[in-house]
This record gives structure tokens, sequence and C-alpha cells, in this order.
């Protein structure tokens, strides 16, 4: 009967403490639009993408499906003068391109944006970085046990990229990682004759915003600083690899970045500070409370693979179309109805 | 005949007890009653002999039978005396008949006749102030003195009206009984500190006897560090503030504590659910010294450890406290004595990151009488608030710690100039010491060791307030208070260009200050002002002002105060902030003392408020002023009081409708917020409604009822998002504070059987069965909002407590 009593005690306080988070309505009657900007160059010679948007408004829909902004005329200015055009996409509106571009170590960039209005928007000028390198890609595995959404307890192998990276400390940089994964799939179903392989594409770093402020390191080295985590689950059961780009940004670019990080992470607990508006580095030149949103980046970068191969972890895990019993698993027989899918093998796959 | 006639229902209690007076009964018994409010007494044999009469007495408290110091006796022909530290007066007379007010803070004022004919001795008793035996009812002062007291916005609580608030987890707390007081409030269930008036939590000056109290919070503000046993009473200046009185713009609470018995051994205390507490006093040298000790342990871990979940498992929240203090009559007119007090909390949220934070502090005071109209206090207290953020997880483990010392002096000079006139003056000092924030590496951690520099500051402050008595119906208490800071070295100091926006990257030069130099000082004068007008026995209006400068400000930047906020003193870049309070009120009694009601109305302006710009970086920064912005408060409203105090079911309600509001303008130094339009502050609540209502079944139950409402905070919200390279739902969000959570409604419920013990009154048991939030309320502490993708935002309400809480907690006296 005691020991009732104290699970009874333990169950009203804890559910007290932590289960009291619940969605509640609250009007928010307002139609406050901004224009969107968000884009980069680099040193590495591509082609770069540049979206032009409204923002979207808060409660109508999916808040996710910003509306485009074609039109507009847009150039990469430099400081001496250079202009670089961006084309408008034909296929997606408010998407603009630039091709065959390599930004150049000393020069100001800055973006130049004409709406079809009118209105006319530039960034602040920036100047590339130097790169940092890679020097050392390693990965962990461990088992994890955490709340989810319906308040269960799930527990999860949880694989961690980790890089190693040097750097002047009398310049130290200012890094960002963005990491994308990508796996294959042995297709695999009763009588196959010819069973095929694809290669899937998976983001990894959906709203997981990873950077660094050297300064704050003790000597001239970062070890085993994580970059992303993922699931260990069937995507390694074969070979997986992580595509991981490292961009040596501003000062200013930083801070927007820990902005942002800071008003997404704000889940109303009692320590969190009051959000605000990030601003970005656009702003109208005829307006200046006109103020954009997004951050237009010049930054270096430094790239890097590296692959995890099937139980080289320590920890076992089967692909997914390993050993099934009766029914196909999903795209076994044809591993093309993946998303980002495809058969033709990448020229730096090892195996 | 050997007795004191009190028609006070408590008294009569005790009485009943048998525990109380029985050597107060002496020579005296009161023979006819004077109306209503006047108790006549005799002195002294019928004689016709003329003599030179004298009248020597005690003046006792009726709660505790100890004896009142510094109470006042004046008589209706100009003979005043004061109470020395025993409670003990003289005072000569002529052969006739006196009318004599006896006044004493925390107490009732009590009119007596005495017919005095020959020299005697003659005892009397104060009664507690709005206290009657087994009182449930909460309420601030007592109606009468609401009356009969010349400042406005003054609230008494004693021990015993806190017995009866709102109960977590079975534990009485002052601060939140403090908040069913009209005009005073919080942010939310698990905020630490209060506000008043609209006020931010640094704005109250919060002292325990002398020593200075930085964060009065336990457990996140669901507790405070005052240990209740060891009350005495809780002053709240809300508007009025004496002039012996400053530092803080909005509010004064000063919690005096009681000596130690000196005649015998008690105990006093009270297990409970979630924490225990235990008081033990009596004498070292009987009737010469005396000390008493009181203690708080919690352990609310094996309810911790009893879920099925690691991250709360691995919770904890932990707090303890020692209230001790020794008190010697070193002669009849002399007291020496010193107390100590230690605080401490550690609270840890699953295994990534843990707070601590420590009060320590310590006094010593001596009082003085001189002659019998004059009194003279002078203390000295030492102490240190501490606070600590553990990051417990990853490769940047730090320990991150700020802290506060002080040391301050205070003299104070009472003296009763005659019946219609009292002088105090006086003089404080303080010295601060700020470590604004050191971080030291923990385990493998890259975390590198950095300690930014103190800074000092020192206060000086004296101050002159005259009380006269003009008319029977007019009383005016006029203050002034001078009060000069300075910033002082060692420092080295940021210089930034003029008429620019100060920023990290625009430091001109850096000018270093040697080891006690000054480095910026600031002067200013603070008048005080209180005045009563009684309108007729049962109706009086009130006036105050009061200008209050402040020179120490906490800086945070989350929605309510945190441990850890930094303590910023004013220097060069951050200015002293000063404020005028203005208030106006009605008193008014109706039935035969059943109803008592009050109107009072306030407006408060405030200048050189801090706020902060967005995202600001507080904690370790070097250059704090680059991330502080400063503008003007406003407060006003209109506080209602209603209740009855009388009979077995007595209540108390309160409604407050009040604005806070600030503007910082946009300037060449500095960004605007909201574009320099006024927005609410954080701690604007327009309404808020209180009710408590007790029934007395007998003498050994009692059932209480508290209910409270208020307004939803202030909150900013999104109003569009965007998506920016890899993060897609990147909100912009509202003008600061344009939105509100959802409103604050709470009830309460407490149950109490006794006390119940021993016929020779000597051992008291009681037990209280309450239950707190009964119908579960999800009071929101705030609202955050949350886009998953390609769905709608969602707004998401976080309640630190979301359901109901039962509780039982068993008390004992020993007495």
């Amino acid at each position: 009967m005691k020991k009732y009593l104290l699970y009874l005690i333990a169950l009203i306080f804890t559910a007290g403490i932590w289960s009291c988070i619940d969605e509640i309505a609250l009007n928010v009657d307002t139609e406050q639009r901004t224009l969107v900007i968000d884009g980069f160059v680099t040193d590495s010679l591509g082609d770069f993408r540049l979206k032009l948007s409204q923002s979207s408004i808060i409660g109508i829909g999916n808040d996710n499906i910003l509306d485009p902004v074609p039109g507009a005329t847009i150039q990469l200015l430099t400081n001496d003068g250079e202009a670089h055009p961006y084309e408008e996409s034909t296929e997606l509106p408010g998407t603009y391109e630039l091709f065959s571009f390599k930004a150049l170590r000393g020069k100001e960039y800055f973006i130049d944006i004409v709406l079809p209005d009118g209105k006319h928007y530039q960034s602040t000028p920036e100047k590339l970085r130097s790169t940092s390198s890679i020097d050392e890609i390693s990965y962990d595995v461990n088992e994890e046990t955490y709340r989810n959404n319906a308040g269960e307890l799930i527990t999860e192998n949880i694989i961690s990229a980790k890089i190693a990276t040097s750097f002047s400390s009398e310049d130290p940089p200012f890094l960002r990682w963005r990491v994308t994964g990508q796996y294959q799939v042995q297709e695999n179903y009763p009588m196959a004759l010819n069973p095929l392989r694809c290669y899937v594409d998976v983001n990894l770093d959906i709203n997981d915003i990873r950077i660094f402020d050297a300064s704050k390191v003790n000597g001239d080295r970062l070890l085993e600083q994580t970059i992303a985590e993922t699931v260990y689950d069937f995507r390694f059961g074969e070979q997986f690899c992580f595509h991981i780009s490292q961009f040596s940004i501003s000062e200013a670019e930083y801070n927007y970045w820990a902005n942002i990080q800071e008003i997404i992470d704000i889940d109303g607990s009692l320590f969190d500070p009051p959000p605000g508006t990030v601003i970005g580095n656009i702003r109208n030149v005829d307006n200046p409370e006109d103020v954009a949103v997004g951050y237009f980046s010049v930054a270096s970068v430094f790239f890097k693979r590296y692959f995890v191969n099937r139980d080289e972890t320590g920890f076992s895990v089967r692909s997914k179309c390993e050993g099934f019993f009766l029914r196909v698993p999903f795209a076994c027989d044809d591993c093309l109805l993946l998303n980002n899918s495809t058969l033709e093998k990448p020229p730096y796959w090892e195996f | 005949m050997h007795f004191i006639m009190n028609k006070n229902n408590r008294l009569k209690s005790i009485v009943r007890c048998g525990c109380y007076f029985l050597f107060l009964l002496l020579a005296f018994s009161p023979t006819s009653l004077m109306g209503q409010e006047i108790e006549t007494f005799q002195l002294g044999e019928k004689t016709t002999v003329i003599k030179p009469i004298t009248w020597t007495g005690t003046i006792y408290s009726s709660e505790k039978n100890e004896p009142i110091i510094n109470a006042v006796l004046q008589s209706d022909g100009g003979i005043n005396a004061i109470t020395d530290l025993d409670g003990r007066f003289k005072i000569n007379l002529p052969k006739r008949t006196h009318i004599f007010t006896i006044t004493a803070l925390g107490f009732e004022d009590k009119k007596v006749s005495i017919d005095a004919y020959t020299s005697a001795k003659l005892d009397l008793i104060l009664n507690v102030e709005a206290v009657l035996i087994d009182e449930v009812i909460v309420s601030g002062a007592s109606d009468r003195s609401a009356l009969k007291e010349v400042t406005p916005g003054l609230q008494r609580l004693n021990a015993e009206q806190l017995e009866t608030q709102s109960k977590f987890f079975g534990e009485i707390d002052i601060l939140r009984s403090l908040q069913s007081i009209s005009g005073v409030s919080n942010t939310g269930e698990g905020a630490s500190g209060f506000n008043v008036r609209g006020g931010n939590t640094d704005q109250n000056l919060i002292l325990q006897d002398g020593h200075l109290i930085f964060n009065p919070s336990h457990a996140l503000g669901f507790f405070s560090l005052f240990h209740p046993d060891l009350v005495q009473y809780v002053d709240l200046y809300k508007g009025g503030i004496p002039a012996k009185y400053g530092g803080r713009l909005s509010s004064v609470l000063a919690v005096e504590t009681r000596d130690g018995d000196k005649e015998r051994f008690k105990m006093k205390g009270g297990i409970g659910m979630v924490s225990s507490r235990l008081s033990l006093e009596g004498p070292i040298i009987k009737d010469k010294v005396s000390f008493i000790v009181g203690s708080r342990y919690s352990y609310a871990d094996w309810i911790f450890n009893l879920v099925d979940n690691p991250e709360v498992a691995e919770s904890s929240a932990f707090f303890n406290d020692v209230t001790a203090k020794i008190n010697a009559r070193l002669s009849p007119t002399t007291n020496l004595g010193g107390s100590f007090l230690r605080s401490r909390d550690d609270f840890q949220l699953g295994d990534e990151a843990r707070f601590d934070y420590s009060t320590v502090s310590g006094e010593a005071y001596l009082k003085q009488l001189i002659g019998d109209k004059m009194n003279l206090t002078l203390s000295v207290n030492k102490g240190r608030y501490e606070s600590s953020l553990f990051d417990l997880k990853g490769n940047d483990q730090s320990k991150f710690t700020n802290a506060i010392d002080y040391t301050r002096g205070k003299l104070d000079f009472l003296y009763v100039v005659s019946d219609n006139y009292k002088l105090n003056v006086g003089a404080d000092l303080n010295l601060y010491e700020i470590s604004p924030g050191k971080i030291a590496p923990r385990n493998e951690s890259f975390i590198i060791p950095d300690e930014l520099e103190k800074e000092n500051g020192r206060e000086i402050a004296g101050y002159i307030e005259n009380q006269f008595t003009i008319k029977e119906n007019l009383e005016i208490s006029a203050g002034l208070r001078f009060t000069s800071f300075a910033n002082i070295g060692a420092k080295t100091v940021n210089i930034y260009p003029d008429g620019e926006i100060k920023t990290d990257r625009n430091i001109i030069n850096q000018q270093t200050y040697g080891d006690g130099e000054t480095i910026a000082s600031f002067t200013g004068f603070e008048p005080r002002l209180s005045l009563r007008y009684e309108l007729n026995e049962r109706a009086s209006a009130k006036l105050g002002y009061a200008r209050t400068y402040q020179f120490l400000a906490q800086v945070s930047n989350t929605a309510s105060a945190t441990p850890i906020d930094i303590w910023q003193l004013a220097n060069q870049h951050v200015a002293p902030q000063y404020s005028d309070n203005y208030s106006v009120g009605f008193f008014k009694d109706f039935g035969v003392k059943k109803y008592q009601s009050s109107v009072e109305v306030f407006y408060r302006k405030s200048v050189g408020i801090l706020d902060y710009k967005d995202f600001a970086q507080l904690l370790l920064n070097r250059q704090i002023e680059t991330e502080l912005v400063t503008g003007e408060g406003l407060s006003y409203g209109v506080e209602l009081n209603l209740k009855k105090q009388t009979g077995s079911f007595r209540w108390d309600m309160n409604y407050t409708f009040s604005s806070s509001e600030r503007q910082i303008l946009p300037t060449n130094e500095q960004v605007g917020v909201n574009r320099g339009e006024w927005y609410s502050s954080n701690y604007d609540i327009p309404h808020v409604f209180n009710a408590s209502l007790v029934k007395q079944f007998n003498n050994k139950t009692n059932l209480a009822i508290n209910f409270t409402y208020r307004s939803g905070r202030p909150t900013t919200a999104p109003v569009s998002s965007y998506s920016s390279d890899n993060v897609l739902n990147v909100p912009i969000y509202s003008d600061r504070n344009k939105f509100r959570v959802p409103d604050f409604h709470r009830l309460d419920l407490a149950y109490t059987i006794g006390p119940f013990g021993k016929k020779d009154g000597k051992v008291d048991h009681s037990i209280t069965l309450s239950v707190y939030n009964l119908y579960g309320r999800k009071n929101a502490y705030s609202v955050y909002f949350r886009q998953n993708s390609f769905e709608s935002v969602k707004a998401i309400r976080v309640a630190t407590l979301g359901t109901i809480f039962p509780s039982i907690t068993y008390n004992f006296d020993l007495k």
C-alpha cells in the first residue's frame, strides 16, 4: 500500500512538472510579410542559386510554402565594379541562378536586387575568409534514450560524425558545417533475376545549425567536434557516405546563425531569452527601415567525404532489403521508389 | 483583583490555554470602559494624599508574551515614554485622569484611560495586528491600522497570518503570501522574486533584519528563504517609503525575526512531503542572553528517483537554510546581538545543467536607550550572494559563477520629542563588490578559463524623518534622504566615441583606475512625504510621495528573474535609475468593525530603466554596456480592498487594475525598442483579483479557500516565418510584448486540524491537509511557438505546475 502511495505521489508531482506542455490557440491577427533572401556564393567553382520570396503568414495552412518573387533583377557586385548577373530560372519561380562562378580572395562581394516594383535592396559587402581544412573525420555510435513528441520513451542507436580541424590561433575562424548523406540499397525480392543497386541522398541537417567560434578554443586545434547526428539504422546496412562542407564565414554571419539557433531553440523554459527578430545583412537602399530577412553569404569552403561501412561500428545493423519474411519491404523490388535515389553510381563511391 | 480585561477573542483563548500572563496580574484592575475603544485602569489606591506619582510597567505582546521594545506611550497631556529593551517604561504623572495612546510597530494601537492616584506598576498588552486566534484569513495590514497608519501602501503580515496562506506541499511561504496582496504579483509559478505595482523584481529592497537579500527564492520561487517560525512580522512598503529605506525604486520588504525566549527552551517544527523545518530557542543565561535558531531542509529527490524517466530521475531540487540569532541584554537600556543567515539551493535539470545559488550573511547590532525618549540602533552586516551554472554535458562542460558581496552599516536614531512630534535620523553605508562572471572548464572541456574584472560601489546615505500630529485627525510624515553613490576602482573601463552606438567593435580606448579611485559618482535627494487625514472614526484619506534612487540593477534578459542574473552597478555607461512614486488612498470601515474597505491609486514614473537589445549576450561579456538600452517606465493603477475580519466566517478580497509600460527611444547612442513606442513591460498585469475565505468550524478545525486570477503576462509572438538555407522555419516576431499568454487563475484549499495537545498547553500538534490548484488549471508560465516541417505554427503552452497538488504537513510546537 505504502509503495502505491509513493507511486501516486510521484505520478502527481512529475505529471505536474513535466507533462504540462500542450497546444493552445493564441490569436495572432496580423498579415505582416517581409522579403526573404536565401543564397550564397563560395570560393568553390560552381553554379549558385538565390531564392527570393515573401515570408509566410502565420496560421494559414502550410507556413512553409513561401510566395516566390519572380521578375527581379539580381546581380552579384564587387567593390571594384565587377557585376555578375543572375538568370531567373524558368522552372522554379523566384529562383535565380549564377552559373560557373567562384569567389576570389581579396574582393568584397554583395548582392544587388531590384524588385519589379522598383524597391532596391543590397547586402552588406563581405570578404572571403581563409579556408580552414578538415584534418580528420571520425564517428561514434551510442545508445540514447529520449522522449518523443508523443511522450514515449524511445531508445535508439545514434551515430555522430565528428571532425578535427586546425587553424591559426592569431586569426581564429568562424566555422559553419553543412552535412548531407548518401547510402546504397541493394534490391532483394523473391526470384530476383537482376537486382539493382540504388544510391539515395538524405538530408541530415534540416533545422540543425552547426557553427563554432574558434576564438573560444584554448589552442589552435578543434578536436572531436560533432557536426552531424542521425539514427544508426538500415541506411548503414551496406555503405553510408557523409558529405561534409566546412564553411569559413564572417563574424556577422556567425552571429546571424547563432541568433537563429537561439530562437529556434526556444522551448518555453524558465530560462529562455525573450525572442527577437533576426536581422540579416540585406537592407532597402532607399529606406533603411525596410529590412529584408535572410543572409546572403560569402564564404570559403572545404569539402570532404567520409564512408562508414557495415558493421565496422561494432553495432550490428541490417540493410533495408535484407532477411525479410513473406512480405517484400517497400522499394526492395524497385529501389528507385525511394526519394532522391538514382541508379547511377557516384564516381567517388568506394565499392 | 488581578487581571487584565481584553476583549480580544484571541487573547481570551490564550488565557484559556493557561500559559500566559499570570505574572502580569498585579495590583491593578480595569474598573470601567470608556466606550468601545478605551479601557480604564486605576493606578494605585485611591487617596487624598498628593505625592509624586510614577507609573512603571512593561508593554507585552499579546501573542508571545514577549516585551515590546520601542513601544511609544503618548498622553493627552504631552507626556511621553518609550519602552526599553525589556519593554519597560517609567512615567511621572500628575494626579488626574490621563488618556494614553500606545503604539508599536506590528501591533494594534491601544488607547487607555489611566486614573492616577499613587505610584504603582501597571503592565499593558498590545495586540498583534489583525490577528485573531486560529485566524486563517489572509490580509494586509489590519483594518484599524490601515485607517490609522500614516504611510499609504504599507502592508503588514505576521507569522500567524502567513500560516493561513496557500500551501504548496503544505509549506508556509512569505513570498507566496505577499502575492495575495493587492499590487503584488509575479510572472508565474516557478518565477523567482515578486513584482510590486508593475516594478521589476530587482526594484524591491529585501531585508531580513539588517541582512540584504539579493535572491529571496528557494526552488525557483516555490519557496522563500524566510523561516516562517522565526518571523515576527513582515512590512511591505508599496508606496510611501520612509526615508530610512532607500536604494530600490518600487518597494521595501522588511522581515523582522524575533528574539529567542529568555526564560525557557522551546521547539517548533513541521514535517512535510518535500521539506521539513525545525526551530529551537531558549536562554543561554536566563533572563539575560537568549538564542533562536531555525533550519529547513528539502528532500524532493526521492520523488524524482521514483519516476521511470531518465531525464526526471537525474533531476534534483534541493534547498536548505539556517537562520540563527543571539540576543544579550547587557543592561535595562542596552541590548547587543547578532544574527546569521545561510541559504543554499541546488537545482539540476536532467543531466544537462545544474544551478547552485547561496546566500550567506552575518549581522551584529547594538540597541541603546538614551533616557526614556531616545533610542539608538547600530548594525553592521556583511554577506555574499553567489550563483553558479554548470554545463554538465558535451565537450564544453563548464562552471559559470557570479557573485555579489556587500558590507552594510546603519545608524538609526529615534527621538520622541513630544506628543505630536517624532524625529528619526540616521545614516546608511553600503559597500558592494560585484564579481560579474567567472568560467572554469570541467572534465575534458575545451572551455578557456576566464574571469571578468570585479566592480566596486560605495553608497552613502543620510536621512531625516519628522512625524507630526498637527491636529488629532491630521498626521504628516515628512522626510528627506540624501544618497551619494560612487563606482570605484580598481577597474579598466571601455571608452566609446560620443554620439555613436556602443558596440564591441568601436571601443576607442580603455582607461584604468586604481584601487579606490572614483570612476563615476552620482548624488540625489529623495524627498518623502506621507499624510493621513482622518475624516471620522471610520474613514481616513492618505497621500504619499517618494522619490527613490537605485544604483544596483539586476541584468537579465530572460522572461523572469533567474538565480544566475548578474548585478550591475551604476557606472560611466549605465546611469542610476530613479522614480517618483505617488499614491492616494481612501480607507473606510463599515458596520461595527465588521467590514473594511480601501481604494488606493498609484502612479510611478521611472527614469533610467534598463532593457536589452534583441539577442543580448550578458554572460561573461566585457562590454556588457553594448547590450543594454535605457529608457523610461510608467506604472499606474488602482487597488480595491474589501474584507470582513470578524466572526467565524471571514473573507478578504482585492482587485487591482494597473498598467506597467516602458519606452526605449532610439538615439545616436542606442537602438530603440519597438521604434521608440511605449510597450508593456514583462510585469504588466492589468487585472488581478484575489479572494480568501475562511470558515472556522470550532476551535480545532478550519477551512481556508484562496482564489487568484491574473491577466496573462505580455509575450512576443511570431507573426510570420521564412526559410534560411537548411533551417526551414525561422519565425519573424512581433513587436516586443505585443501579445499576452492566457490568463492565470488557481483555487487552493487548506483544512487544518488542531492545535491539539496536552492539557498543560506545553505541546501542540496540528495537521494541515491542503490542495494546491484544486481544478488542475494549466497556468501558462510561458508560450513558445513550434513549427514542424510542412505544418502551421503552433502555440505551445508550458505550465510549470499543471495539475492538482494535494499535501499533508504535520506541525508541532513544544513550549
